[in-house]
């Protein structure tokens, strides 16, 4: 199966670079869609249903942490795994985090194959997909 | 042994070196200093304050590029660049208040604000910058291009 993912985060650096990774890390990415903050990630999901969500925390209109909240609020997506990629990196947000049941967490800056390594996991045991073998250490 | 103190230089070095494959080094003059760019971020939580930063337009396009993995030439708006010097405040002050003030607690950051600084600015800027006593300065040349970056906490 091909795996589609939603990146959202407000730098369309961050982006840009997730999604770069990604390509680097999944044998088979399907679609990839961004949104810059939690309203537009919301109105995305509403439209099309995603395998794996990777979201920001600090975004202006509606953060990382009410995102969440929210997806995790709705049954149809509630199931979806979600990775936090943040420069926040407090025990407390991470405790925080962990309590509304994310898949993995990445403080920024990270590197790509610190990406692979939390998707490999959390693709296996979710989806039984294999990321790809090739080393992603450099863009 | 013996802990290296982390200071505001070498913390918002490591930071960046991981984020970039940009070469960091300590100026051996900040003379001449002309920057274009001026950004800022606010934090709040344990400890309040700022952090701003300030550099060549320049500097701001082959940041974007490398981070991007584009050449620089290739850059196709000012947009990118400015986003990716913002991207680079975030970056730096959520890793910087973590490390110099609080792990435990989470601080809130604002959206970085990035800035053109008219020629007859600059000394203003100086000014505002270094007027508060708390605030800390720090000059690094990132890939030989001085970058100014300012610390400022609320008492």
């Amino acid at each position: 199966m091909s795996i589609d993912i939603l990146i959202v985060d407000d730098s369309i650096t961050i982006r840009a670079m997730t999604k770069k990774a990604l390509a680097l890390s999944i044998s088979d990415l399907g679609q990839v869609y961004e949104a810059e903050n939690g309203i537009l990630a919301l109105a995305r999901l509403a439209e099309k249903k995603v395998d794996l969500i990777i979201t920001d925390l600090n975004m202006p209109r509606m953060d990382g942490l009410q995102l969440i909240e929210k997806i995790k609020r709705q049954p149809n997506l509630a199931d979806i795994p979600i990775i936090v990629v943040s420069t926040d990196g407090s025990t407390e947000r991470l405790s925080e985090l962990e309590h509304q049941g994310i898949r993995g967490y990445l403080r920024k800056p990270f590197r790509p194959e610190q990406l692979k390594e939390i998707l490999s996991e959390i693709l296996e045991t979710t989806y039984d997909h294999q990321t790809h073998n090739t080393d992603v250490g450099d863009f | 042994m013996t802990t290296k103190p982390i200071t505001l230089t070498s913390a918002i070095s490591e930071v960046i070196e991981n984020l970039t494959m940009m070469v960091v080094d300590d100026p051996e003059t900040c003379e001449n200093f002309a920057p274009q760019l001026r950004g800022q971020i606010e934090f709040t939580g344990p400890v309040n304050g700022s952090l701003g930063i300030q550099c060549s337009e320049n500097l701001a396009q082959k940041l974007a590029a490398n981070l991007l993995g584009v050449e620089q030439e290739t850059m196709e708006t000012q947009a990118n660049a400015w986003d990716a010097l913002a991207e680079l405040l975030n970056v730096v002050c959520g890793n910087l208040v973590t490390s110099l003030y609080d792990s435990e607690r989470p601080f809130n950051l604002s959206s970085p604000q990035i800035n053109v600084i008219v020629p007859a600015q600059i000394d203003d800027n100086k000014e505002q910058s270094y007027s508060n006593d708390d605030s800390q300065r720090a000059f690094i040349l990132l890939d030989d291009e001085p970058v100014e970056f300012v610390l400022s906490v609320k008492k």
